[in-house]
């Protein structure tokens, strides 16, 4: 019961989100408004926004009021306007500081979680489904189509998974989200389709079953209906190690460069662009390094938990 | 040794499952094998026939298929566009270096893991236990690309005590044997521990719970009620049952250490094969990429092969099944 209610709390936690990503983020995690003056500034920065009289905007770090004028640094340079052009002044504070091109890191990381997340969710459950179904099948006919495919998962388990992604990748023209997606979900599944498997052998074994078949139900009805839920309980636990897992992937893949292209943000992109200028401006991986740990972290510990509580 | 002969044979059949599966993946998509021929204008009809008959793309695919499986039979994988050398040549080369770094890794993982592991079970309950196991799952979440990112962050940019890339320092050529020695473990010690750590930290977990499953048997009880001393009890029964099973992690990780990790190769720019695969990739490479794929692959069986040998080497009572 306490179990059940701390991974209702990191599900809502997870949608929460989700939905809330976009709304929360201060400012534009695309596109920069300054991108030479408000480029990486390190975490904690404040800067401001002058709006002029033209409504024009201008980005300064510094700025003070003396006889009429308004005298202002920039990153490059420094220079004064008069007190009547000004309009207004808005102060822009960066907690985790700017990138190169000059924008929010907190934004970007919160952003760029979305995708991590949406990829490593709907991976993992198409290739669940994936996996109930090759395991439904082997288990439920058994002999030669059992072989086979158990045979064929073998030869999938066999490959090393990020070599195989990245060949795959290499092949297919471009990727999108979508056809991340796919790519992870395909090089997933079989650990679900065996373990499906093992419960379908077992549970036609059991007495339940025994019972039905002497009522005289029908065996695909006796398989769909009765064995099939016993035997996706057990699976269940694997989904958020899953989930874990392809967001871990998905961050490699994305830091060698082979996932989602910038200028969308994923945590994995960003520590990739961080590495390029790690001396100068060590505060980018920071973030999006924290991030990815501390997902990984609660599924590993929400599979960690259900299975304590099995045993 | 039936056991063992069955598993050989099995090996057998899931590495031509694996050659098939490539060779398809690369007939699937036919222009990805020469990407420029069939797109240059300038190529006549008949220089693409030569080029595919030196090649032996015109013969039909299954004749294709088995030259397939008998270039990877004899070694023959192909040459590598890139480095102009067989590709065989390429892998053995970045063996060496991801060697160089994977064995230290393989050493610290499992000495450090099962030692964390066993001392953990030992105090079960107790805080240092708990401390370390919350500590051994935060480890086992972390992405390694980051913990080496960190890593550099730290001992070479901030403390400046070790490299943050290569294997060798420039003037490595003109030291004497105890300065290269040195050196090389100099520039060893980061990859090898942002290798090592994760699946040290399985390890210990792993460790951890076959220990608490031991420890909980009956015959540990009659053990301790027939008045044997502890350090008995612990050396020889203890400990051998709960170490059993971290031998199949042994085949595991096997590919972790001896294929190495595309990342952290990336990363401390090792030339490693993890390294030789992203750039194959990158530079079009194409039968390097194969090549890497079918080596890596082979490198698992052989873990798995290995790991099912050790086990019915140490556990009697699977020879008997």
């Amino acid at each position: 019961m306490k179990n059940q209610r701390k991974i209702l709390g990191i599900a809502i936690l997870i949608i929460l989100y989700l939905s809330l990503a976009d709304i929360i983020i201060p400012f534009d995690p695309i596109a920069s408004p300054d991108k030479q003056n408000l480029s990486n500034l390190p975490p904690l920065s404040k800067a401001y926004e002058l709006t002029i009289e033209s409504g024009e905007k201008m980005f300064v770090l510094n700025y003070r009021i003396y006889n009429r004028f308004v005298y202002y640094d920039q990153k490059f340079s420094s220079g004064k306007i008069e007190i009547d052009k000004l309009k207004k002044v808005k102060t822009l504070l960066f907690v985790f500081g700017t990138d190169n091109l000059g924008r929010d890191v907190l934004s970007r990381t919160i952003y760029g979680g979305k995708f991590s997340l949406i990829i490593g969710i709907f991976s993992s459950l198409l290739a669940f489904i994936i996996g109930v179904f090759v395991g439904t099948i082997s288990g439920y006919f058994g002999g030669i189509i059992d072989k086979i495919l158990m045979r064929a998962t073998d030869v999938f388990l066999a490959f090393p998974k990020l070599f195989l992604i990245l060949v795959i990748i290499a092949l297919t023209p471009s990727q999108t989200i979508l056809s991340l997606v796919l790519v992870l979900s395909l090089l997933n599944w079989m650990s679900i389709a065996r373990l499906i498997r093992a419960e379908f052998l077992r549970l036609k074994e059991a007495e339940f079953v025994l019972a039905l078949e002497s009522v005289g139900l029908p065996g695909l009805r006796i398989a769909l209906k009765h064995i099939l839920p016993n035997a996706i309980v057990p699976a269940l636990i694997n989904i958020p190690l899953m989930v874990g897992d392809i967001i871990l992937t998905e961050s490699i893949l994305s830091f060698l460069g082979f996932g989602v292209q910038p200028p969308t943000p994923t945590w994995g992109n960003m520590i990739s662009e961080a590495e390029k200028s790690l001396i100068s401006t060590w505060w980018l991986p920071i973030l999006p390094g924290l991030l990815i740990s501390g997902t990984v972290l609660a599924m590993n510990w929400i599979s960690d938990i259900t299975f304590e509580s099995k045993t | 040794m039936r056991l063992v002969l069955k598993r050989l044979v099995n090996s057998i059949f899931l590495s031509i499952g694996i050659a098939t599966l490539v060779f398809f993946l690369i007939r699937i998509l036919p222009s990805v094998s020469f990407p420029d021929i069939y797109l240059n204008p300038r190529l006549s009809e008949e220089m693409i026939r030569k080029i595919e008959s030196t090649y032996g793309l015109d013969k039909p695919l299954l004749i294709q298929f088995l030259n397939w499986l008998k270039g990877i039979i004899t070694g023959n994988l192909g040459f590598s566009f890139i480095h102009r050398k067989p590709v065989i040549n390429c892998i053995m080369e970045s063996l060496s270096s991801t060697l160089t770094i994977g064995i230290p890794a393989l050493v610290y993982s499992f000495g450090v893991g099962i030692l964390i592991g066993v001392q953990s079970a030992r105090n079960y309950g107790k805080l240092i236990d708990r401390i370390t196991s919350s500590s051994l799952l935060v480890l086992y979440s972390i992405p390694s690309f980051w913990l080496g990112i960190i890593l550099i962050l730290l001992f070479s940019y901030t403390f400046r005590l070790l490299p943050p890339s290569g294997l060798h320092s420039f003037n490595f050529n003109e030291m004497n044997f105890f300065e290269k020695t040195f050196d090389l473990l100099h520039h060893i010690f980061l990859p090898a521990l942002t290798l090592g750590t994760p699946p040290m930290a399985a390890i210990a977990k792993f460790t951890r719970n076959t220990m608490l499953k031991v420890l909980s048997q009956t015959y540990i009880k009659t053990a301790i009620a027939k008045g044997l001393d502890q350090k008995t009890i612990f050396y020889r029964h203890i400990l051998p049952n709960a170490l059993l099973p971290v031998i199949t992690l042994f085949g595991l990780y096997l590919p972790v250490f001896f294929a190495g990790s595309i990342v952290i190769e990336e990363i401390f720019s090792i030339p490693g094969i993890g390294k030789s695969m992203v750039d194959s990739i990158l530079q079009r490479d194409y039968p390097l990429t194969v090549g890497i794929t079918l080596f890596v692959s082979f490198i698992v069986i052989v873990g798995n092969l290995i790991s099912d040998v050790l086990y019915s080497i140490f556990d009697p009572r699977i020879r008997l099944k």
